[in-house]
């Protein structure tokens, strides 16, 4: 009865000892995993910030008004006048679709 | 009698109590267990980001840019919140947009004043009692959050926040309305587009909820609840961004020109009720829209409504000719002088007067006294039920959400002069959208549309695209035909030829309305307008243009009709339509 006792005390140990180790192995694993999302939770962030300010500027370069400005400084101007080019068609056409 | 008197009191306090579980378990239930929620439940409410716009080519109008919240944790505010207002008021004071290169002695002065003003609310802000957290300011940009901080203040801190971005500036500002704050806070659409698809542009915000102890503080080991947010779809519109910088800057140009108070210019695809350009002066930039009068943020041209004058002529020719009861060579056997109805004398608009004037000569000249000739034939009841299937006096459907309905008085209140001035478009209030809708109706042979500005919308994994709707045939394909004929003639006779470009067919009436005021109209204001379509075989855009009180000349065929061939002249050249069309 003492011989049992003294075992289940030994084994109660040992499974304290197991499941402490595998408490400390999670936590440290849980810490790790939670830094390592976190990190790249950070980074998802900043990479659409980046984007963002990327497609911002993409469409500021692109937008109307400022293509009108450089335009403008590279010595462009309004067309005047516009010469429209009709194709002459000839006249063995017209005889024939007559 | 004592155990009656017992059992009374007891049935009677029985009662009480079941009267009173009765108002706590039913009566109150879902305010009582929210309250209780509300002790152990917090709640975090996640938004997801707002759609963006696009114009019809897939170019950006409205974007999200990334912004910042600046803050303050009170109990780590090291420094005295006068020393820390003093350090951030002149970097939020940039921030504003003023312009740093101030050199004149006076606005120098106004900015140390400004700086002084904000750095006391800011102190004010940083001292509130009983406060732990503190905004300082929203949106402000990434350049000013490195700015503030490289000052290295402990206790600020900053959170990512999203703002509206415009990379074409002010362009079709009113048609896209802006984004401000309800009264929670929350952002939400204002006018325009950003008001009518709110719903979709702000998607569905997302919720946190998680067990707090009784500090507040979140349980760790507690239970969570979790819904993701959803971000906003965006739209494509209609809108072709060269046509919209066009009509801008030769409204611009116009308004200043001929002395405007204000105007608008809608461009729209007759056939499907497309809305390529509308524009209206003046505008505000809606990135900054609270320096701005809240007088323009409506959209001119659906929310204002104005008496159209001479090019609601159209309309009673359309009706007339729809009716067999004129041809456009029908002699006016009225038109020799000023014609008199009820206690009123009708005259033309220059007092000269055409006897024997056919019906094309009529619009050619735009009589007054041959328009009323035309009502007369169609009488009260056939008038305003064509002024009614043309759309006016109701919404005309347009996606953009202060569309307002005009004004055409009940048909059982007309009476003869009613019908005679209504003829050449007085007496009566639309909008400028009601009139483009109605003369698209001309120019694609006699179907009524609905404007559309949106025709996609584009979630994350839906599509929807939004089809032209046609809502009612109101003339005969001959009847469009021949008036389109007609307003050929009084384009290529009337009064704005001079201005017309050469080659092309243009269909169009010009419109000069009095303003009527308290009673009567005034006799210096007008409304200049004109309207019209091109290329008139197959026509690829109507046109509306309006000026509001032009002070070079009231007459629209010197005002607003110039504009418009001017705009068109553009648009012949941008989508290579040559003359003879």
């Amino acid at each position: 009865m003492k011989k049992f006792k003294k075992l289940i005390l030994i084994l109660t140990l040992f499974l304290l000892a197991v499941l402490g180790v595998f408490q400390v192995i999670l936590s440290n694993q849980l810490a790790t995993q939670g830094k390592n999302q976190k990190n790249l939770e950070e980074e998802k962030a900043q990479l659409w910030e980046e984007n963002a300010f990327l497609e911002n500027e993409l469409a500021r370069l692109s937008s109307i008004s400022y293509l009108e400005k450089k335009a403008t400084e590279a010595g462009f101007v309004k067309t005047s006048q516009v010469l429209y080019l009709t194709p002459q068609v000839p006249v063995a056409q017209i005889l024939k679709t007559r | 009698m004592r155990q009656k008197l017992l059992f009374l009191f007891l049935l009677f306090f029985a009662l009480a109590i079941i009267a009173r579980l009765f108002y706590w378990q039913v009566l109150e239930r879902e305010k009582l267990s929210a309250l209780g929620e509300a002790q152990y439940w917090q709640t975090l409410e996640i938004f997801g980001r707002r759609g963006q716009i696009f114009t019809s080519d897939n170019s950006s109008l409205v974007l999200n840019q990334p912004s910042y919240l600046v803050f303050a944790s009170l109990p780590d505010l090291k420094e005295k919140p006068h020393d820390v207002a003093l350090k951030l008021a002149p970097i939020l004071w940039e921030e504003e947009g003023e312009d740093s290169l101030i050199a004149t002695h006076s606005a120098q002065k106004d900015k140390i004043l400004a700086i002084k003003k904000l750095t006391s609310e800011i102190e004010k802000r940083l001292s509130l009692p009983n406060l732990v957290w503190v905004p300082i300011k929203h949106k402000i940009s990434k350049e000013t959050m490195e700015k503030i901080r490289s000052l290295n203040i402990a206790g600020l801190g900053f959170e990512p926040e999203e703002k509206r971005f415009y990379p074409e500036a002010s362009m079709a500002a009113q048609l896209l309305g802006f984004v401000g704050q309800d009264s929670t806070g929350r952002e939400t659409g204002y006018f325009g587009l950003e008001g009518y698809y709110n719903h979709e542009l702000k998607g569905r915000a997302g919720l946190i909820q998680q067990e707090k102890d009784a500090q507040g503080r979140p349980i760790l080991v507690g239970r969570q609840k979790s819904q993701d947010a959803e971000d906003g779809r965006s739209l494509i519109l209609s809108l072709d961004k060269r046509v919209q910088f066009i009509v801008e800057e030769k409204l611009k140009k116009a308004s200043e020109i001929y002395g405007a108070k204000g105007g608008t210019v809608i461009v729209m695809e007759p056939k499907t009720g497309k809305v390529l350009a509308m524009a209206s002066s003046p505008a505000y930039d809606p990135m900054k829209f609270l320096e701005h009068e809240p007088q323009t943020y409506k959209n001119p041209a659906v929310s204002d409504t104005y008496e159209p004058g001479s090019v609601f002529k159209l309309i009673t020719f359309a009706a007339a000719l729809n009716e067999n009861l004129v041809k456009p060579e029908t002699v006016c056997d009225q038109c020799t002088g000023p014609l008199p109805v009820a206690d009123y004398l009708i005259k033309t608009w220059n007092e000269k007067y055409y006897p024997n004037t056919t019906v094309k000569e009529i619009l050619e000249h735009s009589d007054n006294v041959g328009a009323v000739f035309i009502a007369k034939k169609l009488g009260i009841e056939k008038f305003v039920n064509y002024v009614l299937n043309f759309g006016f006096g109701a919404l005309s459907g347009i996606d953009l959400q202060e569309e307002t309905l005009g004004n055409i008085r009940p048909k059982n209140e007309w009476k003869g002069i009613d019908l005679a001035v209504g003829s050449f478009g007085q007496g009566l209030a639309i909008t400028p959208i009601q009139m483009v809708r109605a003369v698209a109706a001309i120019a694609n042979g006699g179907e009524l549309i609905v404007p559309q500005v949106v025709t996609k919308i584009v979630g994350k994994d839906k599509q929807i695209e939004i089809k032209p709707k046609v809502v009612r045939r109101v003339i005969k394909p001959q009847t469009a035909k021949a008036l389109t004929e007609l307003m050929i003639s009084a384009v290529e006779k009337g009064e704005a030829r001079w201005a017309k470009p050469k080659g092309y067919k243009i269909a169009g009436k010009t419109g000069t309305a009095q303003i009527p005021i308290a009673g009567h109209y005034d006799p210096k204001k007008t409304i200049a307008s004109f309207v019209g379509f091109a290329p008139v075989d197959n026509p690829r855009f109507v046109m509306l243009t309006l000026l509001s009180e032009p002070t070079s000349s009231s007459w629209g065929s010197e005002t607003a009709a110039p504009l418009f061939f001017d705009i068109a002249r553009e648009l012949f050249y941008y989508w290579g339509i040559a003359p003879g069309n």
